[in-house]
């Protein structure tokens, strides 16, 4: 079905009316000089021309507003360090454009991703600002993560040195310039630190993190991209310079371990008696 | 598929709990005869939130209205986002899916908010096309929301009310009455709500949905913001309606400034008086 072009023009119009900047002295903007030459029928630019533009900058505040909560249910410790300069940042996102995605909690993201090289040029944002977005949003990948925790934890996973091990689909590992996760509340200073953080869901939906050493850090990160157990070691240990011995072999068991038992690590494939979720994933 | 009726409530976040407490035999049955969801805040999305709906829907009827459909989008439809949607409203039970007579994409962004069609017959054919397509890709029947307007898009080529009568009987399918809207539209654009639902098809109602509003002095205009109890006017027009109608769900939707669950069941207890009424009065 070819669109019309009466629709489009029409639509073209309102959702442009949409990331208009609204202002008491912009009263009258949008009338005719701003509707003319995009494309109307002679017939709807008359009928456009005749409405109060109060009316486009009502949608205008209803969807600054309802955006503007998603974010901040999302960004909560990101909009409390940065106040009001993040609806300037939010302003200046929407008048780049409209969301790209349908679902509203992915409109944090993208203001992230428009802001961040405005917040480390920023003079008047700690230097911290984009990693701890970045932290809340890993946070909430995390929390929605599809599929979920395996339903009982296994005392002893069977992993073998072979095979991939997997891996709870809540769990992210990042790493950050600043300890961003130790933020205190109203706190607007924070020593810069190299950290690697995982962050998992619990059983229990509940969030959890840990530090993790660099060995440590790099060793997920390479299960986490598929690696063999084995391959993941030993790349870990070589890029850290760091000897494989007895002693840290165990270490690396131990650690294991205790991820199992935290729901981290829930099995490996080459374990015929593996069933990874007690749930199919939705999508 | 179940036949529910009755007054429910849309399901927030914020009292999740006390419906899971409810529904687990640990506090007082809420006196909601169905939740409804918007399936987008639940597609795409694991952890705490599902597993809660999944386990309400074991004891409560769950309707799934929709956000962004985009009927009258110009985009072509999203077969991820319409094969999701199917298997969400099927794993949910809903005996339909309802979404909004509107158009919320444009160039391939989402405005996030709902946006009205031009009442001109181009807009019909478009719109009960797509919705026929829909329709026969969810596997269940689809019910479209008159919505609530701030412009009216363009010079019309028919009434508000004969636009959505001829979207909806060429597209075959439900009318999800939003009484709330009309009285919000009326107020804006000064008609008479009585006489514009009177004019419409009540014979394709399978929900109707009430609300509250506010006035907004910068803009001078009654806002549709589902951020205040429902007036007594608007439970007026639910009562004829459901004179007019008969039995079908009702819904209180609140979106914004969510008050406690007990204040909210209590302007339910007021919507279910008002829709008793409308059934006594069709019953007279």
């Amino acid at each position: 079905m070819t669109p019309s072009p009466r629709l489009r023009s029409i639509y073209e119009v309102m959702a442009a009316s949409l990331t208009e900047p609204d202002a008491p002295e912009r009263r009258g903007e949008l009338g005719r000089g701003w509707l003319e030459d995009r494309g109307l029928h002679p017939a709807d630019l008359e009928a456009l021309a005749a409405v109060d533009d109060r009316s486009f900058f009502a949608y205008r505040h209803l969807l600054r507003n309802n955006l503007r909560e998603a974010i901040d249910n999302q960004l909560s410790r990101t909009r409390a360090l940065l106040g009001e300069r993040l609806d300037a940042d939010i302003d200046a996102y929407f008048s780049s454009g409209l969301p790209t995605s349908r679902y509203l909690r992915d409109v944090a993201f993208e203001l992230v991703d428009f802001a961040t090289p405005r917040w480390r040029s920023a003079q008047d944002v700690p230097p911290f600002a984009a990693e701890l977005a970045l932290f809340e949003l890993r946070s909430f990948e995390s929390s929605v993560a599809v599929r979920p925790a395996a339903s009982a934890a296994r005392a002893v996973p069977k992993l073998e040195l072979a095979a991939p091990v997997v891996l709870d689909e809540s769990v992210k590992v990042t790493r950050y310039a600043y300890p961003v996760h130790e933020l205190a509340d109203g706190a607007r200073e924070l020593e810069a630190r190299p950290t690697a953080l995982l962050v998992y869901r619990d059983r229990d939906f509940e969030l959890r993190f840990l530090e993790l050493s660099p060995l440590a850090a790099s060793i997920v990160e390479r299960l986490l991209a598929g690696a063999a157990l084995g391959e993941a070691i030993t790349a870990s240990c070589a890029a850290a310079s760091t000897p494989i011995s007895p002693e840290l072999l165990g270490e690396i068991a131990q650690l294991l371990s205790d991820y199992a038992e935290r729901g981290i690590v829930l099995g490996s494939p080459a374990d015929p008696t593996f069933e990874p979720t007690d749930e199919p994933a939705s999508e | 598929m179940p036949v529910v009726n009755g007054v429910g409530l849309g399901l927030r976040w914020c009292f999740l709990e006390e419906v899971l407490e409810s529904v687990r035999g640990r506090a007082a049955p809420l006196a909601v005869d169905f939740f409804e969801v918007c399936p987008e805040n639940y597609m795409r999305r694991g952890g705490y939130i599902p597993s809660a709906l999944a386990e309400i829907r074991e004891h409560t009827p769950v309707l799934s209205h929709g956000l962004t459909l985009s009927i009258g989008g110009l985009e072509p439809q999203d077969d991820a986002y319409l094969a999701e949607l199917t298997r969400f409203v099927r794993g949910l039970g809903a005996p339909f899916h309802s979404d909004h007579l509107c158009f919320s994409t444009a160039g391939g962004r989402f405005t996030h908010d709902l946006l009205p069609l031009p009442f001109i017959g181009e807009a019909i054919t478009h719109v009960a096309a797509r919705a026929r397509e829909v329709r026969e890709r969810l596997g269940v029947p689809l019910a479209l929301e008159n919505i609530s307007y701030y412009v009216r898009p363009g010079a019309a080529e028919l009434s508000e009310a004969a636009f959505l009568r001829a979207v909806l009987e060429e597209a075959d399918v439900g009318l999800l009455l939003d009484v709330n809207n009309i009285f919000v539209n009326a107020k804006n654009f000064g008609f008479d709500p009585v006489t514009f639902l009177e004019a419409l098809p009540l014979e394709r109602v399978v929900q109707i949905h009430v609300a509250g509003h506010c006035y907004v002095e910068r803009y001078e205009r009654i806002i549709d913001n589902h951020g205040a109890e429902t007036r007594d006017e608007v439970l007026d027009l639910l009562e004829l309606a459901v004179s007019r109608v008969g039995p079908v769900p009702v819904l209180l939707e609140r979106d914004s400034n969510v008050p406690p669950l007990s204040e909210l069941l209590v302007e339910l207890s007021r919507v279910r008086s008002a829709y008793q009424r409308g059934l006594a009065r069709r019953a007279a």
